[in-house]
């Protein structure tokens, strides 16, 4: 989101004037807007019909009787002027959360509060008195009874509105057709004083009846239609605009699109408007740049825009180079017998990895069959892979699971193994498998959570052969013993930080939500004060840096 | 221009003696014809027939944007209008048009009104019997299909019914009203109640004529001057707006050239406008008003001004015309005439006195002589009384029996800043009126005339038979 902020607007209180001048060419425009819309009332056409003889016999200025033809008497004889406004402190919005959505379209949902105080609006207008007048002009005159002095009377009537306090919480989505908004919790607070005292009371009842149509309909689709009037400027005009619903319950009622000022709009600077467009595009093709960096979107130059930043689209494709038990005995066995059977999964090849990605499915964590057939592993391997999955997948879920570990529990019989080695069928091994699943799985147990009693047969040479791995192997006493070092939250700053998006903030949880795609950023509390922020909005990350897997060592 | 259906609506109420210059309504009847006549807005033709004695129908045409028209049929059954009704070959123009009302005081109290020219089969009786005439019309509009209705009913000798609906087929115009009016009057008072349904709107109008005999206090010895004294109230119980004002009527006659005068006060209490008129008929063939109203409250103020002349067609005259809706006889009136009739009167008078000499053959010579002198004494001024009658009543003959070919009519307004203009005339045996109204509008090279863009310039063209 970008916008100018024109800051010197705001720095004196011209705006005052500016605001003025604005709602008179407002209000003036939707009168006017008024008086041509009820030109062709079906009253109009019967009037035109019978051109009635007496019709306008008593009615002396019969010019201004003609132009108010409307079924709903006009009562406003002149227009609405705005003598005085003052705001002596500049309104403010204060931006409380914010989120940013790029799939499957791209949203923002901002919730922000809008406040302004003391704010003081005069506005003049010419109403007429005889209302009796008005709707006999309106009714055909055949049925209409002739008066004798029925003449109009016109009173000049000033509205003062003193002491605005206006907050108001409002929820704005933004989608890249239209910005819609709407605004809950309006305290709206004024004094109103009206020349004439007698209908004081009556305005003043009214005007509060009508504050939840403004702020509910009115102002909602007007920002929306006004919104999507610009977004579709240069396209052609797609009529999809919300059509004001209470037309003739409201008194608003010609105004079935309220648009505001277009002038307003050219302040926005066209140059972040064309690079909001391409970053938008970007999500859709992984480029910055339109479809011709398609053919390689690891062009490193592409992502000179956003350092540090990667896609949330993108993130399976970094997913499926971490390490798992099956793409790293892939690769070092280079069979292409498993990449080849999905025709959905992608090989891309990431310079400092040099890891084949073979899925894009976490969950497949097995130890390949034939690896484990032919014994061609290191238990080192495995113990490294299935940690760093665990400290990964620990980190981010924040659960305290307390990690079970493999305990193997040997009866003193099994010292003498060497003496009695066919006295091993005859015990149990019970394995605990923890973390949950790779653990398990990376030693092809079936059951999840329950110890599991492996009977060994002493036929299987490779499967004897495990076992002895697994008890001469000091290291597995090693991390079984760390448990408590391993509870404690992984110390892998670089990993979460490299792996923020766009605008994302890089200390929330990335890993833990498989199934939701949209990442939440909260900039909490950070309050953008004088209504926006004088320059485009990049939330940055740190720049990237290659994932520390590969390097690890134990 | 009247319309034909307003015109036998006029000539029903004549029949019927039901005088509409006593409804509080017309009470400014004189200046509004002169200052707010109605302009033809685009081209109309309307054709009219007496089919029946007692139904008549109009075909009207319309061309504005376009073309549309209406049908009207009337009814009615009270009886002679075949012998007041003209068609527009021989109406008199002044009876085809809105005009200056002369207002004709009824001094007698208990007036015995005449119902119309009775029928056949009635029996003459006096006082003659009440039949309660009505009059139906209804009017359907094309390609709008609006129908308009309206019926006028004498319930008693008293009073008059008048229903007026409106209703609309064109789905979401909604257009369907009825209108309820009520008249009494009787004895010099005229009470109207009125209830629409547009806006549940009721209305009271009341209407008390003064001078019901000479006055005493006027140095004019024949005297028939009459004042009016009226107010309205209303309130449209829909929207609770409220509305009244009241009014003062004073119509008399120059004493000396007998030309009518007419004097309106009008006030409204709620929105303090003061309406005052004052309207003349300077000769024969021109009549003047003026209007000035004023807002007591906002000092907002107009002047209004309305003349209309008359172009006589030649000075044939058709003494044997009588002009029945006007109500009076024709008088042959020129000079030489008055002066016969004023020494007509001089050997009325003078017979009178030998009559009244033989009648009194039996009285004292004292007594005569007092008689007598009591004769002399207020002999002038009953021939004065006669000469005043004959000069007025001389001067309104006058009119009502000249044959008028055409009449323009002008109106201005200094607040409106606006001209309007009217012709109306007879051309061959067809009514033709044509109209039009300027706006003078400041411009940068001062002030400019232009058409008024909503009434533009219209023409329209009666023929009746």
């Amino acid at each position: 989101m970008s916008f100018r902020f024109n800051e010197s607007l705001f720095a004196d209180e011209k705006f005052n004037d500016k605001i003025k001048t604005k709602l008179t060419n407002l209000l003036t425009k939707s009168l006017v807007k008024n008086k041509d819309l009820s030109s062709t009332t079906s009253i109009d056409v019967y009037n035109n019909n019978v051109a009635g003889s007496y019709y306008s016999a008593n009615n002396t200025n019969t010019t201004t009787t003609k132009t108010n033809n409307s079924r709903s008497p006009n009562f406003l004889k002149d227009e609405i002027k705005i003598t005085k406004v003052k705001f002596p402190v500049i309104p403010q919005v204060e931006i409380l959360d914010m989120d940013i959505t790029t799939e499957p379209r791209s949203l923002i949902k901002t919730i922000g509060n809008i406040s302004c105080s003391n704010a003081f609006i005069q506005l003049e207008t010419v109403i007429e008195s005889n209302l009796l007048m008005s709707t006999m002009q309106t009714s055909p005159s055949f049925i209409t009874p002739n008066l004798i002095d029925n003449n109009s009377f016109k009173i000049p009537i000033t509205m003062t509105f003193s002491n605005i306090q206006l907050e108001a919480i409002t929820n704005v989505f933004m989608r890249n057709h239209g910005v819609s908004i709407s605004f809950n919790d309006v305290s709206l607070d004024f004094k109103f004083d009206c020349s004439i005292k007698l209908l004081q009371n009556t305005i003043e009842k009214r005007l509060k009846d009508s504050i939840a149509t403004i702020f509910k309909e009115v102002l909602p689709s007007a920002i929306f239609n006004t919104s999507q009037h610009w977004f579709n400027q240069n396209k052609s005009v797609r009529k999809n605009s919300i059509p004001s619903t209470k037309e003739s319950s409201t008194t608003i009622k010609s105004e079935n699109k309220l648009i505001l000022d277009e002038n307003d709009l050219q302040d926005i600077s066209h140059e972040n408007m064309s690079r909001l467009a391409s970053i938008i595009s970007s999500r859709y093709t992984l480029s910055l740049h339109g479809t011709n960096h398609l053919t390689s979107p690891y062009d490193p130059n592409n992502f000179i825009n956003f350092n540090g930043c990667l896609e949330r689209q993108n993130l399976y494709r970094f997913i499926s180079t971490m390490p798992s038990l099956q793409n790293f005995y892939h690769i070092n066995n280079s069979t292409n017998t498993l990449s080849d059977k999905d025709n959905h999964m992608e090989t891309h090849k990431i310079n400092n990895n040099k890891i084949q990605c073979t899925s894009n499915n976490e969950n497949e964590n097995y130890l390949p069959q034939d690896i484990l057939d032919s014994g061609n592993f290191q238990l080192n391997d495995i113990i490294n892979i299935q940690n760093k999955l665990f400290e990964r997948n620990y980190h981010n879920s924040n659960n305290n699971v307390q990690p079970k570990r493999r305990t193997v529990k040997l009866k003193k019989i099994l010292s003498k193994k060497q003496t009695k080695q066919n006295k091993i069928n005859e015990h149990t091994t019970t394995i605990p498998i923890t973390p949950k699943k790779q653990l398990q799985e990376s030693v092809e147990e079936t059951k999840i959570e329950n110890p599991v009693a492996i009977k060994l047969s002493p036929r299987t040479k490779e499967m004897n052969k495990f076992v002895d791995n697994i008890l001469n192997n000091p290291l597995l006493v090693t991390s079984a013993s760390n448990t408590k070092k391993l509870e404690s939250p992984i110390p892998s700053p670089t990993l979460s930080k490299s792996m923020g998006f766009a605008g994302l903030n890089p200390y929330n949880s990335l890993w833990g939500e498989h199934s939701n795609h949209a990442c939440t950023t909260d900039i909490t509390k950070s309050h953008i004060r004088r209504l926006s922020t004088p320059s485009p909005v990049h939330i940055q990350t740190p720049p990237i840096s290659p994932p520390p897997y590969s390097s690890t060592k134990y | 221009m009247l319309d034909y259906m307003d015109y036998v609506v006029k000539a029903f109420e004549k029949q019927t003696n039901w005088s509409p210059d006593n409804s509080y309504e017309n009470i400014t009847a004189t200046s509004r014809s002169l200052l707010n006549f109605s302009i033809p807005q685009s081209f109309k033709f309307q054709t009219s027939n007496k089919s029946t004695n007692h139904s008549f129908n109009t075909l009207e045409l319309n061309r504005g944007k376009k073309i549309n028209g209406s049908l009207t049929y009337l009814y009615t059954d009270v009886e002679g209008l075949d012998s007041v009704l003209q068609g527009s070959n021989e109406i008199a123009l002044q009876d085809a048009t809105e005009t200056y009302r002369n207002i004709q005081p009824s001094f007698n109290k208990h007036h015995i009104p005449h119902w119309g020219l009775p029928s056949q089969n009635d029996v003459l009786q006096f006082p003659p019997k009440f039949i309660p005439r009505s009059l139906y019309l209804g009017r359907l509009y094309y390609p709008s299909s609006v129908l308009e209705a309206m019926l006028i009913k004498r319930l008693s000798p008293y009073t008059q019914l008048t229903v007026k609906c409106i209703s609309s087929t064109v789905r979401g115009s909604n257009l369907n009203y009825w209108t309820l009016s009520w008249q009494r009057y009787k004895e010099q008072n005229c009470h109207e109640w009125i209830l629409s349904s547009n806006d549940g709107l009721c209305g009271y109008r009341f209407l008390h004529n003064v001078i019901t005999s000479p006055s005493k206090f006027n140095n004019s010895l024949y005297n028939n001057s009459s004042l009016a004294v009226g107010a309205e109230f209303w309130l449209s119980l829909g929207s609770l707006n409220p509305g009244c004002s009241t009014s003062l009527r004073y119509c008399t006659h120059s004493a000396n050239t007998g030309r009518p005068l007419t004097l309106t006060f009008t006030w409204n209490p709620l929105f303090g406008h003061v309406m005052s008129t004052y309207s003349a008929k300077t000769s024969a063939n021109s009549t003047f008003t003026t209007k000035y109203d004023f807002n007591l409250y906002s000092t907002e103020s107009n002047l209004s001004f309305g003349c209309e002349f008359w172009k006589s067609a030649g000075s044939i005259e058709v003494a044997s015309n009588e002009n029945v809706i006007n109500g009076v006889a024709a008088i042959p009136h020129n000079e030489k005439m008055d002066q016969e009739l004023l020494s007509l009167n001089d050997i009325s008078t003078e017979t009178n006195i030998t009559v009244q000499d033989e009648s009194i053959k039996e009285f004292t010579d004292h007594q005569q002589k007092y008689l007598y002198d009591l004769t002399k004494t207020f002999e002038s001024s009953l021939q004065q009384i006669d000469k005043e009658r004959s000069i007025i009543e001389d001067f309104e003959n006058k009119f009502n029996n000249k044959q008028f070919s055409s009449v323009w009519k002008f109106s201005t307004s200094l607040m409106n800043k606006n001209l309007k203009i009217l012709w109306e005339g007879k051309f061959k045996g067809f009514l033709l009126s044509a109209g039009t109204e300027l706006l003078f509008k400041k411009d940068d090279n001062g002030i400019q005339p232009i058409i008024n863009p909503s009434s533009k310039f219209g023409v329209k063209i009666q023929y009746s038979s």
